[in-house]
């Protein structure tokens, strides 16, 4: 199973995303690039912060990369931040992604309104990520 | 100078309504008139979240501050995902609108009790902060 996170986590979560007709259905009119921000947390296996970047078009991902540098990842138009634990709860579904903001357990930069808009996308793309088979690097 | 008057650190429920309304007026500034007129207190609850966000409208401003302020005019309380309902539903007069099937969702959780408003009785307040907050 792909080590959450890395290369290999990331590609297969974008596996996902392009496969499933639910994300397509609600992203129909996304656009716009986003990066995941999984902080350090070094007693856990995270020695620094990783920057996961996606662009997101239409419902499909055109282009992803992981471990861009800092300067890369915050030119998102939405960046997503939470230290390596908080994003473990989401990905086994222990914390809803769309509470976790609102609580702000995750961090969001970007235009607010267009989220709000696309809660369903989000929602449905933070869901796919609960998908995808993960062990952790902390379970190693 | 921005019309949005953050006071002391906002967190969570009451950042997301900040950066809320200060995108709509950003991306729209004719809502802006919407901040004149009397100063009304307005208080948004989310009970599943134990968070709560309170909201001042007047003098050109919308002052937010998290935790409850003195005598709202106007309490919403309701769970987090029916918070977000809100912003989502298309407007008829500045109230959710029963042609659209997000408002009509909102009006049937208002009618079940899941999502209240104490003060509905003073329509221009409601319809102010919805409209402040809708992104439909």
């Amino acid at each position: 199973m792909p080590l959450f996170p890395s290369q290999e986590w990331l590609d297969e979560y974008v596996v996902m995303i392009k496969a499933s007709p639910d994300y397509a259905a609600a992203a129909e009119t996304w656009e716009g690039d986003i990066t995941y921000v999984f902080e350090a947390e070094p007693e856990k296996g995270v020695p620094e912060d990783v920057y996961s970047w996606m662009d997101l078009w239409h419902g499909d991902v055109r282009a992803h990369k992981y471990g861009v540098t800092k300067e890369e990842g915050e030119a998102a138009k939405f960046v997503i931040r939470a230290p390596y634990s908080r994003w473990k709860e989401v990905i086994k579904k222990e914390l809803d992604p769309i509470k976790g903001m609102m609580q702000g357990k995750l961090k969001l930069k970007g235009d607010l309104p267009t989220i709000v808009r696309y809660v369903k996308a989000s929602n449905e793309l933070v869901n796919l990520a609960a998908n995808v088979p993960t062990d952790f690097v902390d379970e190693q | 100078m921005s019309n949005v008057v953050r006071q002391g650190e906002l967190f969570g429920l009451s950042a997301i309504i900040a950066d809320l309304i200060e995108g709509n007026l950003t991306s729209e500034p004719e809502r802006k008139r919407l901040l004149e007129g009397k100063t009304k207190r307005v208080r948004i609850t989310a009970t599943d979240l134990d968070a709560t966000v309170s909201l001042v409208l007047g003098d050109g401003t919308v002052q937010i501050s998290e935790g409850k302020s003195p005598d709202p005019h106007v309490w919403i309380v309701a769970d987090s995902i029916t918070l977000l309902d809100l912003p989502n539903a298309k407007l008829l007069g500045g109230l959710p609108s029963v042609a659209d099937s997000t408002g009509r969702a909102v009006v049937a959780k208002m009618v079940t009790g899941k999502l209240k408003i104490r003060g509905i009785l003073r329509v221009g307040t409601v319809r102010r902060v919805q409209m402040l907050l809708s992104v439909a």
